[in-house]
């Protein structure tokens, strides 16, 4: 059975994953080529100083991409379920229908958490080429919000496409944006330390919610 | 049950998220501007005068509440403001019996500001070294410091440590005593400053040291400091006076200099000092150091002499957001309040603000009824929803928000 869900899920994300991936590979390439046609025309020691001292940040363009990421991932899995009520087919299959949905979440989730790991991998890697540790590290610091905001719009879009009636989607969509809102709030360099548990606690509170959403659905939500 | 659970986390997670998002708005419509005024002491008068923006003009008066006219003023603080004197003329010759110099009055001058958070803000752990005798003013190194369990130079062309000299630095060190990692690095790493006075890093031990690169090579001193001594952060300055390195704050909240002459250490005479929620301001002149804290609730001035003597001191109290009209709908509309952001700290973070007031249950009984009459109006079990009205009632408006939005079907 997970094999077929697995299967049927990747269909539907495939294209937009690999096209996700490319773009995200080539604006973290971008990026770094930046800070190497930066090194190259001003003395280095002047741009780590604007990194140190100015606190400047070098990859703003990366800001929204991780939540770019999960939200068209939710979409291409998820749009297609509702499109005349296709998630009745799966709902109906003779297992418990709570557990598909969750595999199929689960999965979802999988893959966007491995195209934003691939991003963040490369980022930090790449970063150490031209930067020491503590930068790295702050970098790391920096970003993680921006990713982890990736992963919980994953599971809110999930729950709000799979919602059954629009009037509820309208509120949880302005929900959503407010509580995604708050991933982008520091915008100093290292200033998220301390933030990065109670979001990945959140984030686990929200990873169930298309529950939620099925279960009004069944019940016949219209 | 799952369904149920994750309408419970979802409920959970819109709570944090209104408790965060609606003050905000509120604050965004209704904020109010606290002006706090300026203070400054009197030499002539020997006492303190205010300066404070109202209604869009600057108002000026002394503590007694005597208003004067900006002219009446300047001449009330000749020293405070001597550049507008020296340009109308009108500076005295002589103050106290001390003739006065425009060239001293002008090195004697300082003014520095260390807010709040400052104390708790990210650190990269990397600085510059500059060259302190260097002929051709002050350039930026090509190298950074870190100081770990040794002190590494990264040089920033290649990334790489620079190990002849990382030797050469940590040695130095060691030869004087310098106990690897260091507590607490205190220096002014941009190169926007009249003159380079080095490092002064106090290490595992407690002990401090001055370290300088004075033509390429280590200069370490060390310096003596009492037994105990556990700097919490050292704010270096470069005064034309050259009086003292830096102001040193120790993690019991006291205050010292650390002076250019013999690497003194001078207590100051201020007792009332938290570096986690008070803004820091020094000024000083030919004759009085001032010392201001500020927070939210109030202003506090001491006047020190040349001695280091407690000359006078002011304590004025500024209008509270808690007691104004917009604290207290504040405290009405909402049981709390979340924020992620805080004046007195660089690091994010879920600061929770619980009210003192309890008038916000007013508001939470109104919206229980109101949460119990639309149960009955649904012929919805109240069994069922005695968990939601249990959160209504301690969440408020948030609570109300969330159980409605998540709504709580029985079918």
């Amino acid at each position: 059975m997970l094999k077929a869900i697995v299967y049927k899920e990747w269909i539907k994300i495939k294209r937009v994953s690999l096209f996700l991936l490319l773009i995200g590979v080539l604006i973290v390439i971008g990026i770094y080529s930046n800070v190497r046609h930066e090194l190259i025309i001003k003395d280095a020691e002047s741009y780590w100083n604007g990194i140190l001292q100015q606190r400047a940040i070098w990859f703003y363009v990366l800001k929204f991409v991780p939540l770019i990421v999960g939200l068209l991932i939710a979409v291409a899995q998820f749009v297609p379920e509702i499109v005349d009520k296709r998630i009745k087919l799966t709902l109906h299959l003779p297992t418990n229908e709570e557990t598909i949905v969750l595999k199929m979440v689960l999965f979802g989730f999988f893959c966007t958490t491995l195209i934003l790991s691939v991003f963040m991998g490369m980022f930090l890697g790449m970063g150490a080429y031209f930067f020491p540790q503590e930068i790295v590290w702050v970098s790391f610091l920096t970003t993680a919000p921006w990713f982890l905001a990736g992963i919980a719009a994953y599971f809110l879009i999930s729950f709000i496409v799979l919602e059954p009636l629009w009037k509820q989607r309208i509120f949880y969509m302005l929900f959503g944006a407010a509580f995604l809102g708050t991933f982008f709030k520091g915008n100093f360099p290292g200033t998220n330390e301390y933030l990065l548990w109670p979001f990945v606690g959140l984030i686990a509170c929200i990873s169930i919610a298309t529950l939620f959403s099925i279960y009004r659905f069944r019940k016949g939500e219209m | 049950m799952l369904p149920k659970l994750s309408r419970y986390l979802l409920v959970f997670v819109a709570i944090f998220t209104m408790g965060y998002v609606l003050p905000s708005i509120y604050r965004t419509f209704f904020d109010v501007r606290i002006s706090s005024p300026n203070f400054s002491y009197s030499v002539l008068n020997k006492k303190f005068y205010a300066s404070k923006y109202v209604d869009g003009q600057n108002r000026f008066s002394d503590m007694e509440g005597n208003e004067y006219t900006r002219e009446e003023y300047m001449d009330e603080l000749p020293i405070n403001n001597f550049y507008y004197h020296l340009g109308k003329g009108t500076l005295p010759d002589s103050i106290m019996g001390v003739r006065l110099n425009p060239a001293q009055l002008r090195q004697e001058n300082f003014y520095q500001g260390t807010a709040a958070l400052e104390f708790s803000m990210p650190d990269y752990g990397l600085n510059p070294l500059f060259e302190s005798a260097s002929d051709f003013g002050i350039t930026l190194p090509k190298d950074v410091f870190r100081i770990k369990d040794r002190m590494e130079f990264v040089v920033a062309k290649t990334n790489e440590i620079d190990e002849a000299k990382s030797k050469e630095y940590t040695q130095a060190l060691k030869d004087q005593g310098f106990v690897f990692p260091a507590r607490v690095l205190g220096g002014i790493p941009s190169f926007m400053k009249s003159r380079d006075d080095g490092w002064f890093i106090q290490d595992s031990t407690l002990q401090l040291f001055h370290l300088k690169m004075v033509k390429g090579r280590p200069e370490v001193n060390r310096v003596n400091v009492p037994e105990g001594f556990k700097i919490r952060k050292i704010i270096c300055n470069d005064h034309a006076s050259r009086e003292f390195y830096a102001t040193i704050v120790t993690d019991d909240n006291k205050l010292y200099l650390l002076m250019t002459d013999n690497y003194g250490i001078q207590p100051l005479p201020i007792e009332d000092f938290d570096a986690n929620r008070q803004t820091l301001v020094m000024g000083g002149n030919l004759f009085y150091k001032t010392v201001i804290l500020m927070d939210e609730a109030f202003t506090k001035v001491y006047v020190i002499d040349r001695d280091f003597k407690k000359v006078d001191e002011l304590k004025e109290g500024l209008p509270l957001k808690s007691e104004m009209a917009i604290g207290k709908v504040e405290q009405f509309l909402f049981p709390f309040s979340i924020a992620l952001n805080k004046s007195t700290s660089l690091f994010t973070g879920i600061y929770m603000k619980k009210y003192v007031s309890w008038s916000w249950a007013i508001l939470s009984v109104v919206l229980v009824i109101f949460t119990l009459v639309l149960i009955k109006r649904n012929n919805r079990s109240l069994k069922n929803n005695i968990l939601d009205i249990v959160l209504v009632f301690f969440t408020g408006i948030f609570g109300f928000i969330a159980v409605h939005m998540f709504p709580n079907k029985e079918y």
